[in-house]
């Protein structure tokens, strides 16, 4: 019965409970983790911003409107996070303020995590301003965590002015030694000493639980550690108990994997309203780079993708482009937007082209004949993606001839010709050209001079399309020559074809 | 003989050794006619048609059926046909021996602008080993000299024998085209005129084993 109603509290599950501590840290999975922290982001992810000018982000805090990320020029003058915005005014008067875009702070973030993915395969988003990476896995491929630590500043440094990073063995506590910018940890017993000094900041617990603990008298994480567990989980809160955990590996850290979009999109700003095809096609240029380069770096190809030229008061006006298979070669998708733009006009100006990806495949090796320098399958697909862009689907077709007595059945569109033919022979002659309805010779017989004939086609009554024709080779005044028919029905002569 | 010897530099274009490509006729009048003793490949050659059904289309069908056998050595090329007047037939086309799997039928937007893109299309792909194209008179403007010469430049790179079929009207503007023929009924025979032919000359060829039935096939091909 006890254990019935122990087992009842997981129904009602008391946050004053402090979970069991399992001192021993969980070492079989030797795991390495860095956490790359970028204290800017919120200003270096806005784009085409003067960095050199004074420019503060700003975010309401209680009310107020408080600095959460300043440029160098505003460091400079004494603006520091956290500081308010009537402060910030007062020590720099010409600074430009804007406000957080959150958005483009999680692009940034997704973009270098994409770039991660290159270094290892675990890559974890930790909003607002971290990415974290396991290189446990990669230790070996790279040589070195100084190799793979080398790659990554310097990917950073292109990136971004202001960054940090930290390699630890669990995932929170390189989140935690980054954001107070110390050392690398690389061994389990030095992992408790370099935690236990950290600022209760680095938590980036509710800055009300941080005044809670700083009341008590609290400054780092280290001395959190110390207190008793259920005391602690009851005055503060089982979730902090567990980060505490978490980062002294204690407990399991689990982290979300990153994983790409499966689609590409990029948008393209024109810079002025335009429907000059040039301008369009150089912005198209530049995105279609972007998303090759995309492709070839996740070894991917598109069956297709559209363009949306953003107007500035209307909805966009949207261009497919669907291929006839997946491709991730730049020189084929050019030709094949150039062909439209320079064809379609828009029906006002537009201000920015957005290019979205079809869904990415894998890409199909295909093998490549030693002596041909582009594969002739390859340039007929080609030739047949630029022709069906332009006149349609529909307007590019093979023949094949059909088992068939009535001549307007005994051949088919067949789609390029690629499917192998039945060899159907027909004896007797049949005209080069078939008109595509045969045609009542209002004259009648008179006007012909039939030179051979009859042949009697007599079929299809089991479609409803039932023929009885006699047809004759026949010859006019021009000296056309002419496969004629009389329909044994209604009496009449028809032309149905050429002899070209 | 000297190098200065007058002899020596007398001009004999008309014998030159003729080094082009080409794919023989199938009639032997005409092959005699033709310089080297074929269609010109790798050129543009000009038909000029009076109407359809006087055995235009006849006249190129051996060469095209030799064009379609496979073999192993020759890669597939396609025969691309630009906006043929009617439907190919092909149970005739494949009773004159064209191999119709390399057919390809493509049908542009009305207007000699977008035929003629594709007919550029077709050739500089360097998929094609013959592009049929028939191009209408537009009214007043016809297809223009520098057109032309692009496609003849085109034709000559990728080695793609391009065949224009043109209303008769139109023989009498200048052209880069290679070959320059008019096809006409006379009593019996299809009429063969070689208006401008490069390296060759002017000339007139019955072509009476084109029959009536359009059978010529049975005889023609290298007979």
């Amino acid at each position: 019965m006890a254990r019935l109603l122990q087992s009842l509290d997981l129904f009602d599950p008391a946050p004053a409970q402090a979970p069991p501590v399992d001192d021993r840290p969980a070492r079989s999975q030797q795991q390495l983790w860095i956490a790359v922290c970028l204290p800017n982001l919120a200003f270096e992810c806005l784009p085409g911003l003067d960095r050199s000018l004074p420019a503060v982000v700003v975010e309401p805090e209680r009310g107020n409107l408080r600095v959460i990320a300043a440029s160098r020029a505003a460091a400079e003058a004494g603006i520091a996070s956290g500081t308010k915005l009537h402060t910030a005014l007062a020590l720099a008067a010409s600074i430009q303020v804007f406000e957080r875009a959150p958005s483009l702070e999680r692009q940034c973030l997704e973009s270098l995590a994409a770039w991660g993915q290159t270094l290892t395969s675990m890559v974890s988003v930790e909003t607002p301003e971290s990415v974290l990476l396991e290189v446990a896995g990669s230790l070996k491929l790279f040589g070195s965590l100084d190799a793979i630590e080398a790659r990554l500043r310097a990917e950073l440094a292109r990136r971004y002015r202001d960054f940090r990073f930290c390699a630890a063995p669990t995932a929170t506590a390189a989140l935690w030694l980054a954001r107070a910018g110390s050392a690398d940890v690389l061994h389990w017993q030095h992992l408790s000493g370099s935690l236990a000094g950290l600022p209760l900041a680095v938590t980036r617990w509710p800055s009300e639980v941080q005044a809670l603990l700083h009341e008590v008298g609290l400054r780092t994480v280290g001395d959190c550690v110390r207190l008793p567990r259920d005391g602690f989980a009851r005055r503060v809160g089982r979730g902090y108990l567990l980060d505490l955990d978490r980062a002294f590996g204690r407990c399991a850290d689990l982290r979300a994997g990153f994983e790409q979009p499966q689609v590409w999109s990029a948008l393209a700003e024109l810079g002025q309203e335009t429907v000059d095809s040039v301008i369009f096609i150089e912005a198209v240029e530049q995105l279609l780079r972007e998303l090759c380069a995309e492709l070839a770096k996740r070894q991917a190809a598109i069956a297709g993708l559209t363009l949306a030229f953003e107007h500035l008061h209307r909805p966009a006006t949207v261009e497919c482009f669907d291929l006839r298979e997946p491709t991730h070669d730049r020189e084929r998708l050019l030709p094949l937007i150039e062909d439209r733009l320079e064809r379609s006009l828009l029906p006002v100006p537009a201000v920015a082209v957005r290019m979205t990806s079809g869904t990415f495949r894998p890409l199909e090796r295909k093998d490549t004949d030693l002596f041909e320098r582009k594969p002739l399958a390859e340039s007929t697909q080609a030739l047949l993606e630029r022709l069906q862009g332009r006149f349609g689907r529909a307007a590019v077709h093979g023949l094949c001839v059909m088992p068939e007595h009535r001549p307007e059945k005994a051949w088919a569109k067949s789609p390029d010709g690629d499917g192998r033919q039945a060899r159907v022979l027909v004896q007797e002659a049949r005209p080069l050209w078939l008109l595509q309805q045969p045609v009542i010779i209002a004259a009648g017989k008179a006007s012909l001079k039939l030179v051979s004939g009859p042949e009697r086609i007599e079929s299809g009554w089991w479609d409803e399309q039932d023929v009885a024709r006699d047809y004759y080779t026949a010859k006019n005044d021009n000296g056309q020559r002419l496969w004629v028919f009389r329909d044994h029905r209604t009496r009449s002569w028809f032309l149905h074809g050429l002899f070209g | 003989m000297e190098w200065n010897d007058p002899q020596a530099r007398v001009w004999r274009g008309n014998v030159a050794a003729f080094t082009r490509a080409v794919v023989p006729t199938g009639f032997h009048e005409l092959d005699r006619s033709l310089p080297g003793g074929g269609w010109p490949l790798g050129a543009v050659t000009e038909i000029f048609v009076e109407g359809y059904g006087i055995g235009e289309l006849g006249l190129l069908m051996p060469a095209l059926a030799a064009l379609t056998k496979e073999t192993p050595a020759t890669p597939k090329k396609w025969i691309a046909w630009v906006a043929p007047p009617f439907v190919p037939y092909a149970p005739a086309l494949q009773q004159h021996g064209v191999n119709i799997d390399r057919l390809l039928m493509i049908h542009p937007t009305a207007g000699n602008k977008s035929r003629l893109w594709a007919i550029e299309q077709a050739v500089r792909s360097g998929s094609s080993a013959v592009v049929l194209a028939w191009i209408a008179t537009d009214a007043g403007r016809d297809v223009e000299d520098v057109i032309l010469r692009r496609l003849q430049l085109a034709a000559e790179d990728q080695g793609c024998w391009v065949v224009l079929f043109r209303p008769t009207s139109a023989r009498l503007a200048r052209s880069p085209a290679a070959l320059r023929i008019r096809v006409s009924q006379a009593p019996a025979t299809t009429r063969v005129e070689i208006l401008k032919c490069r390296g060759g000359r002017p000339n007139i060829v019955d072509v009476a084993s084109l029959a009536l039935d359009g059978s010529a096939s049975a005889q023609a091909p290298n007979a």
